[in-house]
């Protein structure tokens, strides 16, 4: 693997394996033996990792070293996620330190810096992201939650009302980042602000939505008169959609989201491969082998594509319909490949999808194969969420078209 | 027009190929001119790009030959570059004899003119006094371009062909993509000890060592159409009007072309890694090449049933160079290895691991 911006000095074999150790180490094998089932994981399984990884110096992969990042490069980085992905090791909760974090370090001032980067760095703080609404989905820039200005004797606030949706992780958060509308312009992407909000704050209800995976990951954010000082504004008044778009730009390239998926198809030909035992059926193996084969062709084309898009992004050429690509042929084939395990499986899960107990209840199975069934129908999100295939390839398509 | 796919292989070489290439392409309907684009690319010296300078070669490397490739196939000018410029030099570098040395030395030299043909149909009988003699069918020939020797990999066997110890054609083909070949009927034809350049497992591997290299420059011929048939796709949406607007304007259409770019943006990139690293670790691994190919195959034909699709009527008609892209898509993807052969190898390999 190269990148043409590359320093010659750093021995990266040896980093290499520094974090093959490290992970093997220091990684509690009860996570990584949830990772490797593809559990869902929740708040305690994230900030365990986080902490060990703060512990050891290495929080924020992605940061300037002057904000408590590490400050490797991108081929470290690259590696970084490479190793702890096939050592198991979870991923690093990305609201935090993938989404708010970079906004906060690009448009917070040394104040709020002080006040948040700490609690993201060390796993103590929890984040989430209040964007969608029920009007407002992939046309976000049309949200109708608002915030008026509003002063008393402790100082200046916003009075935020109104409905955020899809909000994962919201039922486990501490903080929400959220955009609100501060003023009604011709333009609709103006007029927005960025505000994070205390979730303990009066005035906020969560309601968990049922999703079709049976895990709770989203939820509904209700807000009735939620006040919110002035200090929690990140940028100025009206500036909120470039921070939005900022993040957005950011989240298309994160290494931990194709570096895993190598792992996955490797996950998901040992499940065909224990089917095919099982049930005494070795054509099946045969069966699925083309698919198996060309995911593997595909997985190892997203990492090119992730290296030359980082590549172009370093040297300041990184054009949107490259970055959409990625996210795009990336959303699609995890989708293709947890399609190899339904297919597998789905004889024997489709039926019995969640157990119940005597009397009528779910309970929690958390085996490898449940966890597929559970993927399968979870990772239909790939292709709504960040951005929906069908705006990922209006992005695209502007460009090619050149209108 | 608004979209260029990036080049796979860029520089001097490419951007000269492409000239030379984007002039041919606009002769292609004169009579000759297929011929006159080969002498030309004889002239350039690209049969023995690969060959070493020691020999007489240009001392290239496979990215040059990638660079040459990818011009050519942007323009579907149908020269055998992947038979006369990867597979006859690998083939006869990898053989590692004396014989194969000085056909070497005669190609680098334009003393021989080599195409290689399928000798998957021939049965060898080795002779007294190191001969051989042949039964069978030769698949597959090019008979439009001259050619002194035909390289024939059949078994165990590596064997250099004089063109004239060929009997005339039994059957004559114009395949997908329009271009010409022949199989010919071999009946008994004994070849002296000179036509045996190598024999055995060196044989077997050196005929191995070139299907690779063929699997890998085919894939990166396809990928080059591809993203040359992206382009003439964006071109016709956005001039060809109906219902009183520009085609480009339906989203059901532009979303099929993205479908297209984002293809070809992972092949390509794929396959300017797997150049690199094969040149620096000085082997290309089958299963790396197979891979490669499989899913070339694959991106090939879906590309070009959707191209033909988004042309509309236009596309189904031969001449339209879109529908030219598209017939040699259909035709590569059969070619060094189609899915079924690549499928059998890499399950092969999956088995033996």
């Amino acid at each position: 693997m190269t990148t043409s911006t590359l320093a010659a000095a750093i021995d990266y074999d040896a980093f290499r394996r520094e974090v093959d150790d490290f992970a093997r180490q220091h990684c509690p094998p009860d996570l990584r033996e949830r990772v490797r089932s593809n559990a869902k994981l929740g708040r305690t399984d994230y900030a365990t990792w986080q902490r060990i990884l703060h512990a050891r110096g290495w929080a924020a992969p992605g940061w300037p070293q002057a904000f408590g990042g590490t400050g490797w490069d991108m081929r470290q980085r690259y590696l970084f996620e490479e190793v702890t992905a096939e050592q198991d090791c979870p991923p690093q909760y990305h609201h935090g330190l993938g989404h708010i974090g970079p906004v906060m370090l690009h448009f917070g001032t040394p104040e709020q810096h002080r006040r948040f980067l700490p609690g993201i760095l060390d796993g103590s703080d929890w984040w989430c992201q209040g964007y969608s609404e029920p009007g407002a989905g992939s046309d976000l820039a049309s949200l109708k939650t608002r915030a008026v200005r509003a002063h008393d004797a402790a100082g200046d606030y916003y009075v935020v009302t109104g409905q955020k949706i899809w909000t994962s992780h919201a039922h486990e958060a501490d903080w929400m980042y959220t955009l609100v509308r501060t003023s009604q312009e011709a333009r609709k992407q103006e007029g927005i602000t960025l505000l994070l909000v205390p979730l303990s704050t009066p005035g906020i209800r969560i309601q968990p939505i049922r999703t079709i995976d049976a895990w709770h990951h989203v939820n509904e954010v209700f807000l009735d008169e939620v006040r919110v000082p002035v200090d929690n504004r990140l940028g100025d008044e009206g500036q909120g959609w470039r921070c939005a778009k900022f993040l957005l730009d950011r989240e298309r390239l994160a290494p931990g989201i194709v570096l895993r998926l190598g792992r996955l198809l490797q996950q998901v030909a040992e499940q065909v491969s224990a089917v095919a035992a099982r049930t005494g059926t070795p054509a099946l193996a045969a069966v699925f082998a083309e698919r198996l084969l060309l995911a593997e062709a595909e997985v190892r084309a997203a990492r090119e594509l992730l290296l030359s898009a980082i590549d172009d992004d370093m040297r300041g050429t990184l054009r949107a319909a490259k970055s959409s690509a990625l996210k795009l042929h990336c959303s699609e084939l995890a989708q293709r490949i947890i399609a190899i395990a339904f297919d597998a499986l789905g004889a024997r899960r489709a039926a019995r999808f969640v157990p119940l107990d005597a009397d009528g209840h779910e309970q929690v199975a958390e085996d490898a194969e449940s966890n597929m069934i559970h993927n399968y129908l979870f990772y239909r999100s790939r292709t709504i969420a960040g951005g929906t295939s069908e705006v990922q390839k209006n992005v695209i398509a502007r460009e090619l078209f050149g209108a | 027009m608004n979209f260029n796919a990036d080049t796979m292989f860029p520089g001097d070489l490419f951007d000269a190929a492409s000239r030379f290439a984007t002039d041919a392409s606009r002769r292609l309907d004169e009579p000759g001119a297929r011929q006159q684009a080969w002498r030309q690319a004889v002239a350039m010296g690209w049969p023995a790009l690969l060959v070493d300078e020691a020999r007489g070669g240009a001392g290239g490397t496979l990215a040059d030959l990638g660079a040459v490739i990818e011009a050519c196939a942007r323009q579907a000018i149908g020269l055998p570059l992947v038979r006369r410029c990867a597979i006859v030099p690998s083939m006869l570098m990898a053989a590692g004899s004396d014989a194969a040395s000085a056909a070497l030395r005669a190609l680098g030299a334009g003393d021989i003119d080599v195409d290689a043909a399928d000798g998957s149909g021939l049965k060898v009988v080795p002779q007294p006094g190191g001969g051989v003699r042949l039964e069978g069918v030769l698949q597959q020939l090019d008979l439009s371009l001259p050619f002194t020797h035909s390289l024939v990999a059949a078994g165990e066997w590596l064997l250099l062909l004089p063109a004239e110890a060929l009997p005339p054609p039994a059957a004559r083909f114009a395949a997908i993509d329009g271009s010409r070949c022949a199989d010919l009927k071999i009946d008994a034809l004994l070849l002296s000890p000179a036509a045996v350049l190598q024999s055995g497992p060196a044989a077997v591997a050196a005929g191995q060592a070139a299907a690779d290299l063929a699997a890998l420059a085919s894939a990166i011929e396809m990928a080059a159409t591809l993203g040359s048939e992206i382009e003439h796709c964006i071109e016709y949406l956005s001039t060809r009007v109906q219902f009183g607007v520009a085609l480009a304007t339906f989203q059901v259409l532009r979303h099929t072309v993205v479908d297209l770019y984002v293809q070809y943006e992972s092949a390509s990139v794929l396959l300017s890694r797997l150049v690199n690293d094969t040149a620096s670790s000085g082997r290309l691994a089958s299963r790396d090449a197979s891979l490669a190919k499989l899913y070339l195959n694959d991106l090939a034909r879906r590309g070009a049933e959707a191209a033909i699709q988004l042309h509309g009527g236009m596309g189904m008609t031969a001449e339209l160079p879109a529908a030219r892209l598209a017939r040699r898509l259909l035709c590569a993807e059969f070619e060094y290895g189609d899915r079924l052969h690549h499928l059998a190898r890499l399950q092969g390999a999956a088995a033996a691991h």
